[in-house]
């Protein structure tokens, strides 16, 4: 596999909203082929997640975090078809209660699952090459820019989530999620370096740019709170984003498993001599 | 490290494999740590006899990061270059 055209083809896929919002002039076309195009990254964002998760056996540590990752993609993506098809977000209580839900199991899936490749290293029995106290600094750093950027959304929702409204329930569980997943982002690319030279630097890399993808996604939507910008401009950043974030993850995906399947990449190793 | 901490060519051989997927830095560190754990010595001891063991000991670690059909390939690799 051509793993540096595998970390490519996500910044064409998000050129794709650039292009939608940009080209398309008609709003109800345009509104419709984003969807499409939203949709179609969160299914290869779950795609990628379940092919990296079918690389390793029933049990194994990094095939339950990957699908846990997957599940956010997935959950997501059950709300987005119930509430595209099904129901209407203003048709009463249990409606909305059900988005929360459905928002708050994807977020835990999407923490739980980066929590736990973030711990990968350590579960295999190998240290990270750095000593405790630059880990510890470089983990606080990750928790300060999570808090920097989806913290402001957390302190504008949480007045209306006290008062029970559930779009800002849903937005101070999101919000958390980011916080925490974000924050995770240090130890995953943690990890990538200490990988540095392999191949599997390039799953992890790509899980890593996935990451900062969600990362710059979150950090659109606070620039929003503090900054004027065009609706138009900010929807077409968060979605190129959220774009590289999901495509991303698809090629961490197939780099996953490209490293994982047999003979793949090991076959085109040459034997090392014997030694003396 | 000095020169007697030097690890034997059975440890390179081993981590320049583990290399492939890992890394050299992390392979190294991987041979390092579990040949204390398996064997109670350093890689600067590491002989054909301890091998069997150290790949038992390399092996949910490789699992874990590569998978279980990799990890056989590689061990097996692994093997059949150290000629055992």
């Amino acid at each position: 596999m051509n793993f540096k055209r595998l970390a490519v083809l996500p910044l064409l896929a998000g050129l794709v909203p650039a292009l939608i919002m940009l080209g398309i002039e008609v709003a109800r076309t345009r509104q419709i082929a984003l969807r499409v195009e939203i949709e179609t990254v969160k299914l290869l964002g779950l795609t990628g997640s379940i092919i990296a998760a079918r690389s390793f056996d029933r049990g194994q540590h990094l095939r339950r975090a990957w699908l846990l990752n997957g599940s956010c993609y997935g959950f997501l993506l059950l709300r987005d078809l119930l509430y595209g098809v099904w129901i209407a977000r203003d048709s009463g209580e249990p409606s909305q209660y059900l988005e929360t839900v459905i928002v708050l199991i994807a977020n835990a899936g999407a923490v739980t699952g980066v929590w736990m490749l973030s711990r990968t290293l350590k579960v295999a029995g190998i240290d990270l090459p750095w000593s405790p106290l630059r880990r510890e600094i470089v983990r606080w750093l990750g928790i300060v820019v999570g808090l920097a950027i989806a913290g402001p959304s957390l302190v504008f929702s949480i007045d209306g989530a006290m008062k029970g409204e559930v779009r800002a329930i849903v937005y101070v569980v999101s919000s958390a999620g980011d916080i925490v997943t974000l924050a995770l982002i240090v130890p995953v690319l943690l990890t990538t370096l200490a990988l540095r030279g392999g191949l599997l630097s390039w799953p992890w890399g790509l899980m890593t740019a996935s990451q900062f993808g969600w990362l710059l996604y979150d950090a659109t939507g606070t620039i929003r709170l503090f900054m004027h910008m065009e609706p138009g401009t900010a929807t077409m950043w968060s979605e190129i984003f959220r774009a590289l974030a999901c495509t991303y993850c698809f090629a961490a995906g197939l780099a996953q498993r490209a490293v994982s399947a047999p003979d793949t990449g090991a076959a085109s190793i040459p034997v090392l001599p014997k030694p003396a | 490290m000095t020169v007697r901490d030097q690890p034997t060519q059975v440890a390179e051989t081993i981590a320049a494999r583990m290399a492939v997927y890992l890394g050299p830095h992390t392979a190294r560190i991987a041979v390092k740590t579990f040949s204390q754990r398996a064997l109670g010595r350093g890689p600067d001891s590491l002989e054909l006899p301890d091998v069997p063991e150290l790949l038992a000991a390399l092996r949910p670690m490789l699992r874990t990061l590569v998978g279980h059909s990799q990890c056989e390939i590689v061990l097996q690799r692994i093997e059949r270059e150290l000629g055992l």
